[in-house]
């Protein structure tokens, strides 16, 4: 008894499929991307695959992040100068907002740029 | 040897007491006023918002899953349990409570993962406690599934041998041999009685699963 | 006579779907079994070996009865092992479905061009890959990818040998010879 031809195809569309979700599982590159926010309170981190709108309280009141379709930005501080706010949205990993007033901050992390330092800032 | 009766050991001592738990259980409740009420205390339970409540009713099931005489391993459980809050700790959600290493552990992936753990294992026990092996299913599909496990006491009993060398010969031997007599399913128990008082419990016990997913949707 | 009859069962009960139903249905049981004693490194996740029935039952049974067997093997299985209403139960229901219909389809799409070998591996790796997706919305979390590239080798490992037994027997049993006639005919 041989395999037909298209059995052979099959094992071949198999072993592809093993090794393409090996390669998007293991390679690092996948890894979610996380807003880690750091205020008065703590560190929260909060994946940017689902929408959400978090309060993070400082020592002016509370600074809202919203995360909206893979994007992160402050929504509204109690700041005066709202540096935040108009730095817009950041998504991509190494990429940072801050309110320096209400000292709250916010980074991406994960995927390939993990490692790296913290060097594309977006003001 | 009468010695080696007045000195089993303690694990057949245990599977005997299971064995007598078994058939006190069996004995009292009907196999499907048992499901029927199974059922609805699951789906009470998965609707069950509070952990604390799911918690509670998990370590009920776990009771009511001993009296039932099945098999409990609360080691496994519990290594499964942990598992399961283990995978859910590797994507951090939520305000980190912890740090081991790089590793941060987060508030609401820790609770989720409980939750989850909790919602798999009740699950399993609530079954365990109220599906019996002598529940039969209604209708020809009911009397299918019986004719399969009169095959199947028939698999387990063959005589014959099945050898890796010659296997499919062999295998083909054994399946000619179960399949010469029809299935024929014997209604051995005939329509047993069971006390009115273990329906009045399962009814019981049912709307008081009800009550705490009710309460919770009114307060909503 | 070595004890089987030549002649075998009569020739009426070869076209009673029900009664293969039955007996396919009994093995599934006892491969179930089989596989509980096997160890695994996750208790829900199956070999698949139970549906090496299913497999051969692709030429025996009409779409209907095939359907139905397997039903019976999640259904008769979960009684058993008193998983009826737990995740457990899910699991193998969506595995065997989606197994079983995947199996089907390719089958009748591409009829003797695929052997057993291919029509059992496209049905592992589905069935384990519906698996690990709900176990992933059920009870892992997203870390449930990670399992994923182990699990789906191991469907084309089992799918592979399963294939390659249901190939053989089918070619060279006589019970299923005379089962698929009855059908045929």
């Amino acid at each position: 008894m041989r395999p037909k031809p298209v059995d052979l195809l099959i094992i071949l569309a198999a072993l592809v499929v093993i090794a393409m979700s090996s390669m998007a599982v293991y390679s690092g590159n996948s890894a979610t991307l996380r807003a880690v926010i750091t205020g008065s309170g703590g560190e929260w981190v909060f994946p940017l695959g689902a929408d959400r709108r978090i309060p993070v309280n400082g020592p002016l009141g509370t600074t809202w992040v919203e995360i909206h379709g893979k994007q992160v930005h402050v929504t509204d501080s109690p700041c005066l100068n709202k540096t935040c706010i108009a730095s817009g949205d950041i998504s991509a990993a190494g990429q940072w907002l801050a309110c320096l007033p209400n000292r709250v901050f916010v980074r991406i992390e994960g995927g390939a740029a993990d490692e790296r330092s913290v060097d594309a800032g977006a003001f | 040897m009468p010695e080696a009766n007045a000195s089993a050991s303690p694990r057949e001592k245990a599977a005997r007491r299971r064995g007598e738990r078994r058939e006190r259980y069996e004995a009292l409740f009907p196999p499907w006023a048992l499901a029927a009420s199974g059922l609805i205390v699951s789906l009470a339970f998965l609707f069950q918002p509070l952990l604390v409540t799911r918690a509670v009713m998990f370590l009920l099931f776990v009771l009511a899953a001993y009296f039932s005489g099945k098999r409990i391993a609360l080691s496994s459980t519990l290594l499964v349990g942990i598992g399961i809050v283990l995978a859910n700790l590797l994507v951090p959600i939520g305000r980190v409570i912890a740090r081991v290493g790089p590793f941060r552990i987060t508030e609401t992936a820790l609770m989720e993962g409980i939750g989850k753990a909790i919602t798999f294992e009740g699950l399993l026990y609530a079954s365990k406690a109220c599906i019996l092996p002598s529940l039969r299913l209604p209708g020809r599909f009911g009397s299918i599934v019986a004719a399969a496990f009169v095959y199947y006491d028939r698999i387990i009993e063959y005589k014959g041998s099945v050898r890796p060398g010659s296997f499919i010969a062999d295998a083909d031997k054994l399946m000619l041999r179960v399949w010469e007599e029809p299935a024929t399913v014997r209604r051995i128990e005939a329509p047993a009685r069971y006390p009115g008082a273990a329906y009045f419990l399962l009814a019981a016990l049912s709307a008081a699963a009800l009550a705490p997913a009710l309460l919770a949707q009114l307060h909503a | 006579m070595n004890g089987l009859s030549t002649q075998g069962p009569s020739e009426a009960r070869w076209r009673d779907k029900a009664d293969i139903v039955a007996l396919l249905g009994a093995f599934c049981f006892f491969l179930s079994a089989v596989e509980y004693m096997v160890p695994k490194p996750l208790p829900f996740m199956r070999l698949g070996i139970a549906n090496l029935p299913i497999l051969l039952a692709i030429d025996l049974l009409p779409l209907p009865w095939f359907l139905l067997l397997a039903v019976v093997k999640v259904v008769g299985m979960s009684v058993v092992s008193g998983s009826l209403f737990s995740y457990i139960a899910l699991f193998s229901l969506s595995g065997t479905m989606v197994a079983a219909m995947v199996m089907w389809g390719s089958r009748k799409l591409l009829g003797h061009q695929v052997s057993a070998i291919g029509v059992s591996i496209l049905g592992a790796m589905t069935s384990n890959a519906a698996q690990i997706l709900l176990a992933s919305v059920l009870v892992f979390g997203e870390a449930a990818r990670l399992i994923a590239p182990p699990f789906l080798a191991m469907g084309l490992l089992t799918g592979a040998v399963l294939g390659v037994f249901a190939e053989r027997f089918s070619r060279t049993s006589i019970w299923f010879a005379r089962a698929s006639g009855s059908h045929d005919a």
